[in-house]
């Protein structure tokens, strides 16, 4: 017995058994039950249970007079004339109601029966973020659609006065047509509607509205602290929310409340994962200024944190292919994704990055973001764009292909009727390249060209906290950037050899990373398999993989090279230079160059989708293993096993991989001064 | 209580004093949240049971704390943890006031008879046998049981929570020995029920 002693009840201690009895004594009684088949409020037949929310039970109803089905929710307590907490509940039933909004769980009716009151709400069919999240890993895709989505229902509700105060996986529908549904609005409550300028209003004054109520895991401090809740807790559960779409887990976790309290009172939070490192880096920002502890430095409201995300979204259908039926399949106009807002997707992610410290020290930081994010816009899109071939081009930058079944690879016998032509004969690597064999791929878009420095230099910048620039005479590469997974396990990124690097360290200068002038639109080189990676990844982005590649050289009708079957002539094709491998060797090629040449100069070098540059100027690395993403386990063990990765296409040094079937490998941490990469995109319809 | 969470609670509870002293109501109000918040809930937890009227009762409690602080009285000991037992004490009792309406009239006459026989036989188990204890006792019983079986509240600090907040130390005392003897009596009731054999063939 653990009573205290201090002022003992002057009898024996009690004994376990009979603490056990008191206990029992002291339980509160349970409530009442609804019966199934139960008629409620005359029109609403009680078909079955389907669980338990916060405020009553819910069940599955059909609606006999409009001959549907309703979830139809009974609070636990009955009405009576001084209840004025239900009847504010039956409001704030009607304000969602009148919210009409398509992400949220629509109110049908809302009223008393039998002295209780009830709400009939839409029965969305499908399941619960949670139970998608169980079965699915999401891709970088599907987390910005459904990040997407919960903002526009939070904000839904939000500009009417409500704040959620509760939001979860288990409170968010995935319903069959693939969108979601906010739902349990049970312990929402009124806040005090915002100004027109939200930005500008003094969300300290505004009145108490509710305390520490919500789920562990997903409350802010505010709420632990038993402070008054404002719309700004809302926030702060969407940044624990993106959190566990991205890293697969809510950020505060324990063992009981006190622990997941302590946490998310006091843990730090990191967003240098390889998981977060692979997402752009505005949605990085949003979830970091959406977590912050103290409310004032989260975003305001809603709107800005959209805002800052807005580039990345896309307006055309539900990615979370999943859960749609096949019948519910897009349209070919809906899956095209909107040029306008892929134009700023890559401009304002290399905007934001250089802003770090800047909003780090800022006392809003939402603000700081945003307004970037905004000039981003319209700053204008890639420089060295030619307009896409008519027919082609949905993401800017990038050519849409259909994908199909080809041949992909070689047979010996393709290879004895190639290489004769060549001075110096096929190369014994060319053996990698059989059998031929079928492959198919789904419709994809491609980058057009290959990634500048340009491009690279602001990426570098804008992850720099997880890089960091290694001097070592002794080393085979005497000065690299390494990026930084965990505090002792990093991987070389990109090497910064003086000789033909195209990007530059400066530790001292504001901007540490910059392009050597002159080399700004030439392909980036020195980067490995891996760095190639994580920039795609962070463009929203991937690296092709090596069936999507060969099909954008090769085609459905098989092409000895990427733009045809004329032999290359350096005037039209960046290919020979000084590398041992220069099998075509034209005489009329610059046998001394030692760096690429600008992207998309190449007039031979254009595929009839309008790729350019596969064939040479520098080789591209490409995806082998496509399974090896976003699972971290089998990612680790991928690189562990150092299986080398595959690069194609031939550059300005190497002109025997100009064939589109040409393969060649090298360590994932490795760099070569001729390749580089490009990056792909899977299509809505194709995820 | 262990000695060092008194320690740590009264040295909290200064804090809190201190600040509501200098004029600091507002982060006073958060400290005496986060100080008792937690016990609090936990008390609404184990009268009320059920969730949607802990949520509301905490809700309301904490809001009273905050509105109620300024016009606090400093001068009893330890009067600060009392005090926001009497006014969770006040929330669970008007939530459960409430549900006790609620069970009232859901019982209607054809329901009554089953439900009677039932409890008849079920309570010739010793589990049922408690049930139908319990069924007798009052909310104030039950407080007091929750207050000193769960909460570990010491006697002084129970007769606080059963009493205003304005109640001299004689009241307390008297109050203290009533709930005391109170608590004895159900006590008594239960070793009784404990030492007594079950029907045959039920289970305890």
């Amino acid at each position: 017995m653990t009573l205290r002693s201090d002022d003992g009840d002057g009898e024996t201690p009690l004994s376990p058994t009979e603490l056990r009895a008191l206990r029992r004594l002291a339980e509160p009684e349970t409530p009442s039950k609804v019966e199934t088949d139960e008629l409620w409020a005359s029109r609403y037949r009680i078909v079955e249970p389907l669980g338990h929310g916060g405020m009553g039970d819910v069940f599955l109803a059909r609606d006999v007079l409009l001959d549907r089905l309703v979830a139809l929710k009974v609070l636990r307590t009955r009405l009576d004339d001084d209840m004025a907490d239900e009847r504010l509940l039956l409001r704030e039933a009607r304000a969602a109601a009148r919210a009409e909004h398509e992400r949220i769980a629509r109110v049908y009716d809302a009223g008393t029966w039998s002295n209780r009151a009830f709400i009939a709400m839409e029965y969305v069919r499908g399941q619960t973020l949670r139970a998608w999240l169980t079965k699915h890993r999401p891709s970088s895709e599907e987390i910005l659609f459904v990040v997407q989505q919960l903002l526009e229902g939070v904000r839904a509700l939000h500009e009417r006065g409500l704040v959620h105060r509760d939001l979860k996986p288990e409170n968010v529908m995935v319903a069959s047509d693939g969108n979601l549904r906010i739902l349990d609005l049970g312990i929402a409550r009124r806040v005090p509607l915002a100004t027109a300028d939200a930005a500008s209003a003094d969300w300290s004054s505004s009145a108490t509205i509710g305390f520490g109520v919500g789920t562990p895991g997903y409350m802010a401090p505010e709420q632990w602290q038993g402070l008054e809740i404002d719309s700004r807790a809302d926030l702060f559960a969407l940044g624990v929310l993106i959190c566990e779409l991205v890293v697969g887990r809510a950020p505060f976790r324990g063992d009981d409340n006190a622990a997941i309290r302590d946490r998310t009172l006091h843990a730090p939070l990191s967003f240098d994962s390889i998981e977060w490192l692979a997402m752009p880096q505005p949605l990085r920002d949003a979830a970091r200024i959406a977590l912050s502890r103290d409310r004032e430095q989260r975003f305001p409201s809603v709107g800005p944190m959209y805002d800052l995300l807005a580039p990345l979204f896309r307006t055309s259908v539900p990615p979370l292919s999943s859960s749609r039926a096949p019948s519910d399949r897009p349209s070919e106009e809906q899956t095209v994704i909107d040029s306008a807002q892929g134009s700023a997707l890559g401009v304002s992610i290399r905007a934001i990055g250089p802003q770090k410290s800047q909003w780090m020290r800022g006392k809003r930081p939402w603000a700081l973001v945003c307004v970037l994010a905004a000039a981003a816009l319209t700053t204008g899109a890639l420089t060295e764009r030619k307009p896409p071939p008519a027919g082609a081009a949905h993401s800017p930058g990038m050519v849409r292909l259909s994908g199909g079944t080809f041949s992909m690879g070689s047979d010996q016998e393709d290879l004895e009727l190639q290489c004769p032509r060549y001075p110096r004969g096929c190369p014994t690597e060319s053996s990698n390249e059989i059998p031929r064999h079928a492959a198919t791929v789904a419709p994809f878009e491609l980058d057009e060209r290959e990634v500048t420095n340009q491009e690279f230099s602001d990426f570098l910048f804008a992850i720099g906290s997880s890089l960091r620039v290694t001097e070592d005479p002794d080393d085979h590469y005497d000065r690299y950037v390494q990026y930084f997974r965990h505090s002792a396990d990093a991987f070389l990124l990109y090497d910064l050899w003086p000789g033909t690097a195209g990007i530059r360290f400066d530790r001292a200068s504001p901007r540490p990373y910059s392009v050597r002038p002159g080399f700004e639109r030439l392909p980036v080189t020195q980067v490995s398999w891996l760095g190639a990676r994580l920039f795609c990844l962070n463009a929203v982005k991937r690296l092709p993989t090596e069936a999507e590649w060969e099909f954008a050289a090769s085609g459905l009708r098989r092409r000895p090279y990427p733009w045809g079957s004329a032999e290359p002539d350096c005037n039209g094709v960046h290919i020979a230079g000084k590398g041992y491998l220069n099998v075509l060797n034209p005489s009329n090629c610059d046998r001394q160059r030692e760096i690429p040449f600008p992207v998309m100069t190449a007039a031979q070098d254009v595929t009839p989708d309008g790729v350019s540059d596969l064939g040479g100027n520098v080789a591209e690395w490409v995806d082998s293993d496509p399974n090896v993403r976003g699972d971290a386990a089998t990612y680790a063990a991928h690189l562990a096993s150092e299986r080398p990765e595959v690069f194609r296409g031939a550059a300005f040094d190497m002109s025997f991989m100009a064939r589109s079937t040409a393969r060649n490998f090298r360590l994932a941490f490795n760099v070569g001064d001729n390749i580089g990469f490009r990056c792909a995109k899977s299509l809505p319809n194709s995820l | 209580m262990p000695r060092d969470r008194d320690r740590e609670t009264n040295s909290a509870e200064s804090e809190v004093r201190n600040l509501m002293l200098a004029g600091h109501e507002r982060e006073a109000a958060s400290s005496l949240v986060a100080l008792f918040g937690p016990e609090l809930q936990v008390f609404l937890h184990r009268v009320l049971g059920d969730v949607s009227l802990v949520d509301e009762a905490y809700s309301s409690t904490c809001e009273r704390l905050w509105r109620g602080l300024p016009g606090l009285r400093w001068e009893r000991e330890s009067s600060l943890r009392s005090w926001c037992y009497v006014i969770a004490r006040r929330e669970a009792s008007r939530c459960r006031s409430r549900r006790g309406r609620v069970d009232e009239t859901t019982l209607s006459a054809a329901e009554a008879l089953p439900a009677a026989e039932s409890q008849h036989a079920v309570s010739t188990t010793r589990r049922g046998q408690l049930d139908h204890l319990r069924a007798t006792l009052s909310d104030e019983d039950r407080d007091l049981l929750v207050l000193r079986v769960e909460q570990d509240l010491s006697w002084k600090e129970i007769a606080s929570a059963f009493l205003d907040e304005n109640s001299n130390e004689e009241e307390l005392a008297r109050e203290s020995a009533r709930l005391r003897q109170r608590f004895r009596s159900i006590r008594k009731v239960v070793t009784a029920m404990l030492a007594s054999r079950p029907s045959e063939g039920t289970k305890s």
